[in-house]
This record gives C-alpha cells, structure tokens and sequence, in this order.
C-alpha cells in the first residue's frame, strides 16, 4: 500500500461527482475499501462538498430586470419617420441651393470685365466693391490719352503739377478724351448689364415654400419619433 | 416558461422575454457572484453587469444550457470585478456592533422558519465557508462555486471558466482539501458529524 498521491485526490474527487470513466471506478473503489488513507481523503472531500451544497441560496436582494436604458435599446425608427427626414433634409438642400444660385447670380453681374462702366461711364453701382476696382483702370484709360512727354513730365513732379502740365492737359481735344471713353463704356455697360438682366434669379416665395417645407417635415419627423418612443415605453412598463 | 421561445424572442431584441429569463435566473446568478466575490453589494454590481452583458449578446447564444451560458457571463463578470479590486483595492464598510462584531445580515435574521439560536449558527457557519472560500485562489474559487454551490458538471464548469477538463478536475479537487483544511479553524460551528470526523483526526 503506497501513500496516495495527488492524482489519487484528483481521481476521489471526481468518483465523489460520479465523473470517472467507469472502468477508472471500479479499480478506485476497491483500492478505497483496502485503504484508510483514501478513505480519510475521500471523507474530507465528501465533507467540503456537502458543507458547500448545504450553504443557504440566498435570494437576490431585488430585480435584475433590464430598462430599455440599460440594455441600449431604442424605441423602433417608424418608416415615417424616415420620409419626414429625408424630405427635411431634400427641402433643405434645395433651400440652400436657391440661395446659392442667387448668389452666383450677382457675382456674375459684378465681373472685372464690366467694371469700368460703373466707375467712369457713370453707370448703375450694382455692388459696392466693384467701384475701386473700376477707378483705377478709368484712370488709366485717361492716362493713355496724355503724351507721353506730359506723363513723363508729371511722373516727376507728381505731387504738384506744373503750369505747362496744366496747359498741355488743357489743350487737349476733350473730344478725342471722352468720346471714346464714353463709347467704351457705353457699350462696356450693356455688356454687364446683360448677364445680370437674364440671368434667372429664384423667387422670394419659392425660397419661402421649401423654407416652411423644411421645417414641417422635420417637426413631423420629430414628433413622429417622439410618438414611437411613448409607445415603446409605455409597452416596456407594462 | 417555454424557455426556447423567450431565448428567441430575446434574440429578437424583445426586452420583456429577456426580463423574464432574467427573474428565472437571478438568484442562480446572484449566488454565484456572492460566493466568488464575497461581498452582497458587488455581488449584486456583477450580476447585473451579467444581464447587461448577456442581453447585448444574446445572438452569440448558440443552444445548449441557457443557465451555463449566464454563469459564464456572470464569472466573467465576477473575474472584471477582482481584477477591479486587484487595481484599486478598497475596505469593505461593514456596520459593527460597539464589541467590533459584524451586525448580521438583516435578510438572514428575517428568515422566519429558524429558531434565533439556528439562525446565528448557521450564519456564523456560512461566513466560515466563505471566509475559506475567499481565502482560495481566484481559479479555484469559480471551480468549486460552479461545481458545488450550482451543482454544475465538468463539462459545464469546463466550458464557463474556459479551461481544460483535466485542469477543472485537479482545481476542484484542490479547492476541496484546501477547504476542508480551513474548515478545521471552524470546528466549533461544524454540523456534529463532521465535527467527530475532525475530532477524530486529531
């Protein structure tokens, strides 16, 4: 008879669970009865076993049930709910893209090319910054205009123009100065005009319709999902 | 309770089949969390932790013991709950008498079928095994609470620790003799047949 080694506990353990191969039972067994070692060990494992089924099941101190919150579910997306945003979302592109068009629109109108008709030609200012940009190419249509000795001339002096300076300037043919200015920006002015009088803005109540329908798809998309959310609660407290 | 069909519904994303696996089960799972971690309030945290996790992953549930597959989420749980503690360790508040001793449980002094004296023993002698349950090492301890507190089998504790068969059968017959050996310390609170046996012993 040898002193029983771990794998002997092992072995009594699982005869003790009934989980030997039974063949491995049989020979366990009949070493068990010839040996008090085994038999202490087997007691000892059959003690903390019951000693453990015997500990009192406690009842859980209070539901473990889940809240919609809890396990991260939201009430199901109604299929209206889906139309309403995506129509939301359509009317409010198009909104923005009337607006955008309109935009374009006037920057067309306000082209370099056309701008010497508002600064000299005396034409209609349609924007603003397009003035200061006009000036200085009126100026230097003038400026073609002088000799060149003259501009030599008041290139040196510029700060204060000489009498011969004056009395050049005066003699010129005004003529020959502001006819063809005039006719420049004459025609200059009906080709910036042009674009602006034909292109096609977006009108004020087509703006207002998408901007209302927008609005409506989205507090019926809105109240469509806050709808389902009540009843999806509702449904979960019952 | 046509278990199958709430298993299914659940994994249809029906909330209230889940709930009502969840009231089947609790208590499985409660006890199971409160032998391996030892304490009533993260006991309670991990259990429903193991719900939270179990319902996010119902559909990953393919057959099989329905109750096996929750003590595993529930273990798992537990393991997050001592690595938990591991980082950041923390004393327990327990509420104490003016003697320094431990007020019982109010839940076990409200069980009705035991005389006053019965309720103290068996107490004394439940926070005994779990004292020697807790002294286990966190492997041995799952083993034995599954195979003995829940009565699973090899197999089932196998597959809910993830660990070899063999490795459950030399775990389980470890725990047992460690806690017989601490068990010893006790001996005054054993049931009287144990206490010959280990009188005997000596």
């Amino acid at each position: 008879m040898t002193s029983p080694s771990f794998r002997d506990v092992e072995q009594l353990s699982a005869l003790l669970d009934g989980q030997l191969h039974p063949q491995e039972a049989v020979r366990l067994q009949e070493r068990l009865a010839a040996d008090a070692e085994l038999q202490a060990i087997y007691r000892q494992l059959s003690q903390s076993r019951t000693l453990l089924r015997q500990m009192p099941v406690r009842r859980a101190p209070r539901n473990f049930t889940l809240t919609p919150q809890m396990a991260g579910v939201r009430a199901p997306v109604p299929r209206s709910f889906s139309f309403f945003r995506l129509a939301s979302a359509f009317a409010s592109l198009l909104l923005v893209l009337t607006f955008a068009l309109n935009g374009l629109g006037g920057l067309t109108a306000a082209t370099p090319d056309s701008a010497p008709a508002y600064g000299v030609g005396g034409g209609p200012m349609l924007e603003a910054p397009a003035a200061p940009e006009a000036l200085p190419q009126a100026a230097g249509t003038q400026e073609a205009l002088v000799p060149q000795a003259t501009v030599a001339a008041s290139t040196d002096d510029s700060a204060a123009p000489t009498e011969e300076t004056m009395r050049s300037m005066a003699a010129l043919p005004t003529e020959t100065v502001e006819q063809p200015l005039a006719k420049t920006t004459g025609e200059e002015h009906r080709v910036a005009q042009t674009p602006a009088s034909q292109s096609w803005q977006v009108p004020g109540w087509l703006q207002a319709a998408l901007l209302v329908t927008a609005l409506l798809m989205a507090v019926s998309a809105w109240f469509v999902q806050r709808q389902a959310q009540a009843d999806f609660e509702r449904k979960n407290k019952r | 309770m046509n278990e199958s069909a709430l298993i299914q519904d659940a994994q249809r994303g029906d909330l209230e089949a889940f709930n009502r696996l969840v009231l089947a089960y609790q208590d499985a799972l409660y006890n199971t969390a409160l032998r391996i971690l030892g304490d009533e309030d993260q006991a309670a945290d991990a259990t429903q932790e193991a719900f939270i996790s179990a319902f996010r992953a119902i559909n990953s549930y393919r057959g099989g013991s329905f109750k096996a597959w929750l003590l595993r989420t529930v273990t798992n749980a537990c393991y997050d709950e001592l690595r938990r503690q591991k980082r950041r360790p923390s004393t327990p508040l327990e509420p104490e008498t003016e003697d320094d001793e431990e007020i019982e449980s109010p839940r076990w002094l409200a069980d009705g079928a035991m005389t006053p004296e019965q309720r103290a023993e068996t107490a004394e002698l439940e926070r005994a095994i779990q004292e020697c349950l807790n002294a286990l090492p966190t492997d041995f301890r799952a083993v034995v609470v599954l195979a003995d507190v829940q009565g699973m089998d090899y197999a089932e504790v196998a597959a809910i620790v993830r660990t070899p068969l063999g490795t459950v059968k030399s775990r389980l017959a470890r725990a047992r003799l460690r806690l017989r050996e601490c068990l010893q310390a006790f001996v005054e609170l054993l049931p009287a047949a144990f206490r010959l046996e280990s009188e005997a012993a000596l």
